[in-house]
């Protein structure tokens, strides 16, 4: 029964009409003319005669044309801008398990496979047949087989556009701020990458500055919603490549495509005229804006101050004794200061930071207080003019609060205590990224950033890298060799702490005190020879020395107290897996310290080859972040003194894989995704990612209110790039949803109508005389005739 | 086809001859008997809203201008066996040859040195009796006739010239049986009404 219904199928009327409108099995492409358009094809687009127009569909699989001698009634191909991608539907009479194209269930699916399905609409006029491209390059998507007794058994095939084929695909592109194409541009290398290297989409637009970053993402929505921007939507047009039509109010300057009116408009299936009451009249809309900057990044400096008043007065001093070249001791008495404590500053803070392009690369905080500067009391020197040669305790001129030859008082520089700089804590932090060195752009071989003395590179080079080009790094603090962050993230840094010092030296040296007392001029604090040598050496092996900036405020030199550095911390960061994030942190710290060894010794009893304290490694500590398989990592620091040894351990576990590795935020330039350096020269503005800001504008239909109640709505425009887009884009929304949504058949079948052309619909007695933006077209036959129905936006407000 | 008085005259045997079916001509005792044909225009006209008109008709790539299904209504007396068999046979068969003696006109935009269909095959030897010459096809370009405007070969038409070309031809119609009505009004008198459905196809 069912075989003899299969028969029956093709012979019932609807079938043999579909086969009829559908065309012959004996099509000749070499039969007829192909020509486009002429004029009897626009007469037939547009039929106002009474000459018949002799219209009909092709269906064209892999590059053959298929006979359509089996096709039953309900083809139907549309294209809407508010779909993404334009769907088809054939049907074919189902004579047995083969079927038009095959057995669906040899192939798991539609047994059109991934076959290119084209469906063109063909007009025969008295210049030959022309064909009219609807989908090309469609692929199926579903077959429905369809066996029901009293009806005819049918096999459908629906299916897509072009756009089937790429609207899955994955694509990476990375596009750096301050790029300078246009969206239509863009949109054509994102394109591109998933595979379309042709395109129709319009390139033309304004300028972008927002970076693209694509990785292995979904493109088709990204590169919609730029669309969108531009009053554009993306689909792929009937030739089957990717557009970009426009969806939105026409305009001024925009060519009219058709002009239809009541001559046109089918009167059996009438027209819709649709306006809604709900219309937005108050858009709120936010975007972000890329800030455009330098390419040379140049310092941005900052400085901030804090001022702490008290009511106080200088603590002075009673006495002043006055030095002698001979053991002799004299005091003056200090004239008491007979003011009144008043509100006066009694510490200053001052934090100060330098930026490069948004990226923090030095600060210093320095303090400030009243203080009076520790000086000696005594100087075990050469008693003049004792001959042969003594030495003694000699007197020095200073300040103190006894007369007493064996006074204990504390001596002091001044007879009160003075605004001075009392400490400084300073840090420069280094990252590594090409054609910097030493914090300013150099040539491509240098490759730090960050810092802003030399001294601040001469000791991050003595602990981290030499030469990070030439794949030797350095050696102390145990950073491996060869091995370098990536291009962009950080280094390290170095901080550095100065404070009041009094240098401690070496109370007994033999062979120079004669009977066990101190060298001659041993009072100096360590690292003060090279305040006049001015020279930075700073080798690792020997120790780093630090000069103190002769213009220091409240400084002096001589034998007294002063703010030298007093501990210094080299640390680098290492991202061993390329991760991001940090996997090894190698930090040496330096100090004031006695140097083990025989020659000298201190008061303490400490032993040691120099004769003062030396600036040197005080120890290293190495911290490692190894991530375990749940989730988490475990942190081990271990801490070593100067000559290598273990002097503690510790571990301890935490969440995620360690901490993240800062990463630099520079203007960036990738020449790849241009056609020549000169459109690169010409298109490129340099930004920062970060460097960006927030834009909102508010877009009120004040002129809608009047008849609607009021329509907030607040959204975000993610690729708008400025107020005037989004100003245009919250217009376009506004005018959207006041305009009027009109269906209406064509009497004729136009093969031409297009959804994005711009329209020019009359139905007088509707009220219908306006531009329209037609959304979407659907053709379709009932076996005898093909339909053209449209649906358009008018816009009247 | 007709003259001043109203009747039908013929170039061709229109109508001529008892009708054949699944290799059957009907007894001519039994005829006539009553016919009755009819088919949808193949021409569709649309009616717009300015209350003109839109006419419309499906590309049939290679074939005429329209191509529409004949429906068939036969009546005749039963005077043989073979009257009542060979309906039985035709609806169990499912598609049959009938030969009404009908002619069809399919009209073409043809142009010289193209291929083009008629919708039917002729009756010539298959229908007895029935030949090119007893029944000949005959062509019109543009409307006048002209024998040398194209050349028929089975359902492929060979155009010789360029124009709207007319071919009426002898027409074969493929049909299904429909309906068969069977009524005896006195003794010895079976009457047979049948209904087909014509199905085109084209070879």
């Amino acid at each position: 029964m069912s075989d003899l219904h299969a028969v029956l199928a093709e012979l019932t009327e609807p079938a043999e009409l579909a086969a009829i409108a559908l065309g012959s099995d004996t099509v000749d492409e070499e039969l007829f003319g192909t020509a486009d358009s002429d004029g009897t094809v626009d007469a037939a687009a547009q039929p106002r005669s009474t000459a018949a127009i002799t219209v009909g569909f092709e269906l064209v699989v892999d590059g053959s044309v298929v006979s359509l001698t089996r096709a039953m009634p309900g083809w139907t191909v549309t294209r809407s801008l508010d779909a993404q991608l334009q769907t088809w539907t054939i049907s074919f009479a189902l004579d047995d398990a083969e079927g038009q194209f095959g057995n669906p269930f040899t192939h798991s699916g539609p047994a059109l496979c991934k076959k290119t399905v084209t469906l063109r609409g063909v007009y025969l006029t008295s210049t030959g047949l022309h064909r009219i491209p609807l989908i090309t390059d469609g692929i199926a998507d579903v077959t429905t087989r369809s066996v029901q007794v009293g009806s005819p058994c049918v096999e459908e095939f629906s299916g897509v556009d072009a756009g089937g084929r790429y609207d899955r695909k994955t694509v990476t592109l990375v596009l750096k701020p301050g790029h300078g194409f246009t969206r239509g541009a863009v949109v054509q290398k994102i394109a591109a990458k998933a595979g379309m290297l042709q395109t129709n989409v319009d390139p033309s637009g304004a300028s972008c500055k927002k970076e693209v970053q694509l990785v292995d993402s979904d493109w088709l929505s990204v590169a919609s919603e730029m669309m969108e921007v531009e009053g554009r939507t993306l689909v792929w047009d009937r030739d089957g490549l990717l557009s970009n039509p426009r969806t939105s109010r026409p305009e001024s300057g925009e060519a009219t495509a058709w002009t239809f009116d009541e001559r046109d408009f089918d009167a059996a299936a009438g027209i819709r005229i649709q306006h809604s009451a709900d219309v937005l009249t108050d858009l709120t809309l936010t975007t972000w804006e890329q800030n455009l900057g330098s390419d040379e990044c140049p310092p941005e400096e900052h400085e901030t101050e804090s001022e702490e008043q008290a009511i106080y007065k200088p603590l002075q001093e009673t006495y002043q004794q006055v030095g002698s070249i001979a053991d002799s001791w004299v005091f003056n008495t200090v004239p008491p200061d007979t003011a009144d404590a008043e509100l006066i500053p009694v510490k200053v803070v001052r934090h100060e930071t330098i930026k490069r392009c948004g990226t923090l690369v030095w600060e210093r905080t320095r303090e400030w207080g009243w203080k009076n500067w520790i000086e000696p009391r005594m100087k075990w020197d050469w008693v003049w003019p004792t001959t042969p040669a003594e030495y003694g305790f000699l007197p020095q001129t200073c300040y103190t609060s006894d007369n007493d030859e064996e006074g204990q008082s504390q001596g002091y520089a001044y007879e009160k205590e003075q605004w001075s700089l009392l400490g400084i804590t300073e840090v420069w932090h280094f990252y590594n990224w090409r054609g910097y060195s030493r914090g300013w752009r150099q040539t491509p071989a240098q490759t730090t950033f960050g810092g802003t003395s030399d001294f601040s590179h001469q000791a991050w080079a003595a602990l981290y890298l030499t030469s990070i080009q030439s794949g030797e790094p350095g050696e102390p603090g145990g950073v491996p060799r060869g091995r370098c962050n990536p291009l962009g993230s950080y280094l390290g840094s170095v901080t550095a702490q100065m404070a009041p010092k009094f240098a401690r030296a070496a109370a007994h040296t033999p062979g120079n005190d004669g009977e066990g007392g101190l060298d001659a001029g041993t009072y100096w604090l360590g690292g003060a020879q090279d305040c006049v040598s001015n020279s930075y050496p700073y080798s690792p092996y020997n120790g780093l020395w630090w000069s103190v900036p002769m213009n220091t405020p409240g400084l002096s030199y001589g034998g007294i107290e002063k703010v030298v550095p007093v501990a210094l911390t080299v640390t680098a960061q290492i991202d061993r897996e390329g991760r991001g994030t940090v996997t090894e942190e190698i930090s040496a710290h330096y100090g004031w310290m006695v140097l083990p060894g025989s020659g000298h010794t201190f008061a303490d009893g400490m032993n040691s080859r120099y004769d003062t304290e030396k600036f040197w490694l005080v120890g290293t500590e190495l911290v490692t972040y190894e991530t375990t398989g749940e989730g988490e990592h475990v942190r081990t620091a271990v801490t070593r003194d100067q000559d290598g040894n273990v002097i503690g351990t510790f571990r301890e576990t935490g969440e995620g894989a360690g901490p993240q590795l800062p990463m630099l935020d520079l203007p960036e330039r990738d020449s790849s995704e241009y056609e020549s350096p000169e459109q690169e020269d010409e298109l490129v503005q340099p930004a920062r990612r970060s460097d960006t800001k927030q834009i909102k504008v508010r877009v009120v239909a004040e002129g809608l209110e009047e008849c609607h109640e009021k329509s907030e709505l607040k959204t975000e425009v993610e690729w708008a790039e400025s107020e005037e887009e989004l100003i245009a884009v919250g217009q376009r929304m506004v005018e959207d949803s006041a305009a009027a949504t009109v269906n209406v058949t064509l009497a004729g079948c136009n093969f031409f109508v297009e959804p994005g052309q711009r329209h020019r619909w009359k139905i007088t007695v509707a009220g219908l005389d306006h531009d329209v933006r037609l959304r979407s077209v659907t053709w379709s036959t009932d076996g005898l005739r093909i339909t053209t129905a449209l649906e358009g936006k008018a816009y009247g407000w | 086809m007709s003259d001043e008085h109203g009747y039908l005259f013929w170039n061709n045997p229109f109508l001529a001859d008892p009708p054949y079916l699944d290799g059957h001509t009907l007894d001519a005792a039994s005829w006539p008997g009553s016919l009755s044909w009819s088919r949808a225009p193949g021409l569709v006209s649309v009616e717009t809203l300015a209350r003109t008109h839109v006419l419309q008709r499906p590309y049939l790539a290679a074939g005429p201008y329209t191509r529409r299904a004949y429906s068939f209504t036969i009546a005749y007396q039963a005077v043989g066996w073979d009257d009542f068999r060979v309906l039985e046979r035709a609806e169990a068969k499912g598609g049959v040859y009938f030969w009404p003696g009908l002619y069809a006109a399919e009209t073409f935009a043809a142009t010289a040195g193209s291929t083009y269909y008629i919708a039917r095959p002729t009756p010539w030897g298959t229908v007895p009796g029935v030949t090119s010459v007893t029944h000949p096809v005959t062509f019109y370009l543009d409307g006048v006739e002209d024998a040398a405007a194209a050349t028929l070969t089975g359902q492929s038409v060979g155009a010789l010239k360029t124009g709207v070309l007319e071919v009426c031809y002898p027409a074969m119609f493929r049909v299904i049986v429909s309906g068969v009505d069977y009524s005896v009004d006195q003794p010895n008198n079976l009457t047979i009404g049948c209904s087909m459905e014509e199905v085109i196809q084209l070879s």
